[in-house]
C-alpha cells in the first residue's frame, strides 16, 4: 500500500517580520508534514513561532522563504483568490478569541461557510445543525454570540470550522480565553470529533494540560522544531 | 452569489448597520438634511427663476420681438415696421403665438401748465398690451388708456409730479416727427403709473399707438412687436416659423428673448448652475458622513473582516459587503431626506417666502419690480440627481475603507485590535 500523502507539507519555512526597527526571525527553517487523521499539538513558549507557523500553514500569510503545500498544491503558486477558495474548501479555523460574526446567530455563523461554498439551503441547514449537535449546542442555534458564554462561543467556532468537512482544522490557542475546565472540555470535544469524523487537527498551545490529549506533539523553540513526538 | 446569496449579504449589511444605531443614525440624518436642504434650495432658486422669467422675460421682453433689423441698439425713429396691421394679422393667425403687442417709441418734450422736460413716449395698443405685461395693472391713480385712440395719456408718477400734472389735466408733447416736421399735440392725462422701472416712472408717457403714430408721423407703424408664445418651451421653433411667415413683409427681424437681451439670458444660464452647486454641497456632506461612518465601522471591525477572509471570503465579496452597507445607509438617508425635502418643498410651493417685510416694497432687478413673495418651483431632475448622488457618493466613499480592509493579509487583520 502506498503511503498516504501528507495534507500539509512545509519545507524550509522562514518568516521574518519587522517590529519597529527590529527584525524578528519568527521562523528559522521549519520542516513539518501533517498526515491525515492526526491530532497534533504545536507546543512552545510565547514567541516561539507557533502562531506564525499556523498562519503560514493555513494560507493566511506568506513565508519569507520556504514552501507550504496543501494536498500537493504549492501555496506560492496560488493567487489571493485561489488561496481564499482553498481556505474555504479545504481548511477550518478556530481562533483564540472565537471571532464569530456578532450580527449572526450561532446557526448563521456555522452556515456562513456553506453559503460561501454555494451549498443549497436544505443541505446547509442539515449540515449546520449536525455540526452544532456535534459540539453539543442543540437548542442554542438562534442565539447571537453575545448571548453565549465563552466556551459556547468557542464551540460555535469549532462547529464553523468542521461544518464544511475540511481536510485540516487549524486552531490557534483555542483554550487560551477559557477557564481550565471549559478548555479541557473543548479539547476533549475536538479529540472526539477527530476520532469520530477523522478530522485532522493542528492546534497551537502553550498550555501543558492540553498536551495530554494530543497524539503528536511538535515543540517549537526560537522558530525551530526542537522535538517531534508521536504517541 | 445567487439572488438568495445577495439577500443574505444584504441582511448581514443591514444588521451591521444596526450595531451602532446612533452612529448610523447621525450619518443618515446628516445626509438626509443635505438632501432636504438641496431640495428646498433648488425649489427656492427654481421658483426665483420662474418669477424672474415671468417678470424679466415675459413682462419685459416677451418671448420674442419683431423689429426693423436696425432698430435694436440704435432705436432711430425711422427704423420702424411700416405695415403694423399686416404683421399683426400674420402673428395672430399663428397657433404658436398667444399674444402680440406693438409699440411705437420716441423722445419728446413734455410740458405741463408751467414746466416742461424731456420724456419718452411709448405708444401701445391698450387692447393688446395687457396680454404681454402688467402695465394696465400698474396704474396707481386714474385709469389706463381707452382701447380707442382718444388723445389720452398715462404718465409715470415721477413725471406727473415733476410737471405738476393732474388727472384730467392737459399734457403738451412736442417732437420732431419721422418726416422731419414738427409734431405736437395736446393730451388729457387719465392716469399715472408706477412700474418699478425708474426710467419709465420718471420720464415715461404712454399713448395709444395710433395717437403716437400721428405725433411721430408714423401711421400704422411700430418699432417693436412683442410676442408671447403659447408654449415657452417651444420659443425657438415658433421664432423659426415666424421668420418664414413674416418674410416679405418689409425689412424686419424676429429675435427670441435671449438674443434681444443676452445679459438676461446669461442670468438664466445660472439656473442649472445653481442646482449643480446645491448638489456639490450635498455631495460633500454625504461623502463626509459616509466616509467617516464607514471608516470607523470598518476600522473597528478589521479583525472580524480578517476572520471572514480567513474562512474563505474573497476580497471582492468583502468589498461588496461593505459597499452594500453604505448603500443601505444612503437609502435611509435618501428616504428621510425626501420626506423632509418634500415637506420643505410643499411649504415653498404653497406659501413661498415673503420678502415684503425685508425690503421696502419688494425687490427690483434691472429696474423691474419682482413679486415680494417668492414661491418654490419643483422640478424632478434635480431631486432625482440629488438622490442618485447620495447613493453614488456613498458607494464611492465606502470603497476606500472597504478596499483597505480587503487588501490586508488575513493574518494582519486578525492580529489588529
Amino acid at each position: 500500500m502506498a503511503p498516504v500523502p501528507p495534507i500539509v507539507q512545509a519545507t524550509g519555512l522562514r518568516r521574518d517580520y519587522r517590529q519597529g526597527a527590529v527584525l524578528v526571525r519568527a521562523l528559522r527553517g521549519v520542516d513539518l508534514a501533517v498526515e491525515p487523521g492526526e491530532f497534533t499539538a504545536l507546543m512552545g513558549p510565547s514567541g516561539s513561532g507557533k502562531t506564525t507557523l499556523l498562519n503560514l500553514l493555513g494560507a493566511l500569510d506568506e513565508p519569507t522563504a520556504g514552501e507550504v503545500s496543501i494536498e500537493g498544491r504549492r501555496l506560492s503558486a496560488l493567487g489571493d483568490r485561489q488561496r481564499a477558495d482553498l481556505r474555504l474548501e479545504r481548511l477550518g479555523f478556530v481562533f483564540q478569541s472565537y471571532n464569530l460574526l456578532p450580527v449572526l446567530s450561532a446557526f448563521e455563523n456555522v452556515e456562513f461557510v456553506l453559503r460561501l461554498r454555494g451549498v443549497d439551503a436544505g443541505e446547509r441547514r442539515r449540515r449546520a445543525m449536525a455540526a452544532l449537535a456535534a459540539v453539543g449546542l442543540e437548542g442554542l442555534e438562534h442565539r447571537r454570540p453575545d448571548e453565549l458564554s465563552g466556551g459556547q462561543q468557542q464551540r460555535v467556532a469549532v462547529a464553523r470550522a468542521i461544518v464544511g468537512d475540511p481536510v485540516l482544522v487549524l486552531a490557534d490557542e483555542p483554550t487560551a480565553n477559557l477557564d481550565s475546565e471549559t478548555g479541557h472540555a473543548l479539547i476533549a470535544l475536538m479529540r472526539r470529533i477527530n476520532e469520530e469524523r477523522g478530522t485532522t487537527f493542528l492546534f497551537a498551545t502553550h498550555d501543558p494540560k492540553v498536551m495530554d490529549a494530543a497524539r503528536r506533539v511538535v515543540r517549537l523553540v526560537d522558530g525551530r522544531v526542537e522535538a517531534d513526538e508521536r504517541r | 452569489m445567487g439572488l438568495a446569496g445577495a439577500g443574505f449579504y444584504a441582511s448581514v449589511a443591514w444588521r451591521n448597520l444596526g450595531r451602532h444605531r446612533r452612529r448610523s443614525a447621525i450619518a443618515a440624518v446628516a445626509m438626509a438634511v443635505g438632501v432636504a436642504l438641496c431640495m428646498a434650495m433648488t425649489a427656492f432658486s427654481d421658483g426665483m427663476f420662474v418669477e424672474m422669467f415671468r417678470v424679466l422675460v415675459e413682462q419685459r421682453l416677451g418671448h420674442a420681438q419683431v423689429t426693423h433689423p436696425d432698430y435694436p441698439g440704435r432705436e432711430h425713429l425711422d427704423d420702424a415696421l411700416r405695415d403694423r396691421a399686416a404683421l399683426l394679422a400674420v402673428l395672430d393667425a399663428d397657433p404658436g403665438v398667444r399674444a402680440a403687442s406693438p409699440e411705437l417709441a420716441g423722445y419728446v418734450l413734455a410740458g405741463g401748465a408751467e414746466k416742461s422736460t424731456g420724456a419718452r413716449v411709448l405708444g401701445v395698443d391698450p387692447a393688446r398690451v395687457r396680454a404681454v405685461g402688467r402695465l394696465p395693472d400698474q396704474v396707481v391713480a386714474g385709469r389706463f388708456l381707452d382701447e380707442a385712440p382718444a388723445r389720452e395719456a398715462v404718465v409715470g408718477e415721477g413725471l406727473a409730479r415733476d410737471l405738476g400734472l393732474e388727472l384730467g389735466g392737459e399734457l403738451v408733447l412736442v417732437t420732431q416727427a419721422a418726416d422731419g416736421s414738427l409734431g405736437n399735440d395736446l393730451y388729457t392725462v387719465v392716469g399715472t403709473v408706477r412700474t418699478g422701472d425708474v426710467r419709465v416712472d420718471r420720464s415715461g408717457v404712454y399713448l395709444h399707438i395710433d395717437d403716437a403714430g400721428e405725433l411721430f408721423a408714423l401711421p400704422d407703424a411700430a418699432h417693436r412687436i412683442t410676442v408671447v408664445t403659447a408654449d415657452p418651451d417651444a420659443i425657438e421653433a415658433t421664432v423659426e416659423r415666424l421668420r418664414r411667415e413674416l418674410a416679405g413683409l418689409g425689412p424686419l427681424q424676429v429675435a427670441p428673448w435671449w438674443e434681444v437681451s443676452p445679459e438676461t439670458a446669461s442670468l438664466f444660464a445660472m439656473r442649472d448652475a445653481t442646482a449643480w452647486v446645491m448638489l456639490l454641497i450635498v455631495f460633500s456632506v454625504a461623502a463626509f458622513g459616509v466616509v467617516n461612518t464607514m471608516m470607523m465601522s470598518v476600522f473597528e471591525r478589521t479583525r472580524e473582516l480578517g476572520v471572514l477572509r480567513a474562512i474563505g471570503l474573497r476580497r471582492g465579496r468583502l468589498v461588496a459587503l461593505i459597499v452594500v452597507e453604505s448603500l443601505f445607509l444612503a437609502g435611509i438617508a435618501a428616504a428621510i431626506g425626501l420626506v423632509l425635502g418634500g415637506l420643505a418643498d410643499g411649504y415653498l410651493v404653497t406659501w413661498g417666502v415673503d420678502y415684503s417685510s425685508a425690503g421696502a416694497e419688494g425687490l427690483s432687478f434691472e429696474g423691474v419690480m419682482l413679486d415680494p413673495i417668492w414661491k418654490g418651483e419643483v422640478r424632478a431632475w434635480p431631486i432625482l440627481l440629488t438622490v442618485a448622488s447620495v447613493f453614488l457618493v456613498s458607494a464611492l466613499a465606502s470603497l476606500w475603507p472597504a478596499w483597505r480592509a480587503a487588501r490586508l493579509q488575513p493574518v494582519t487583520a486578525i492580529r489588529e485590535d
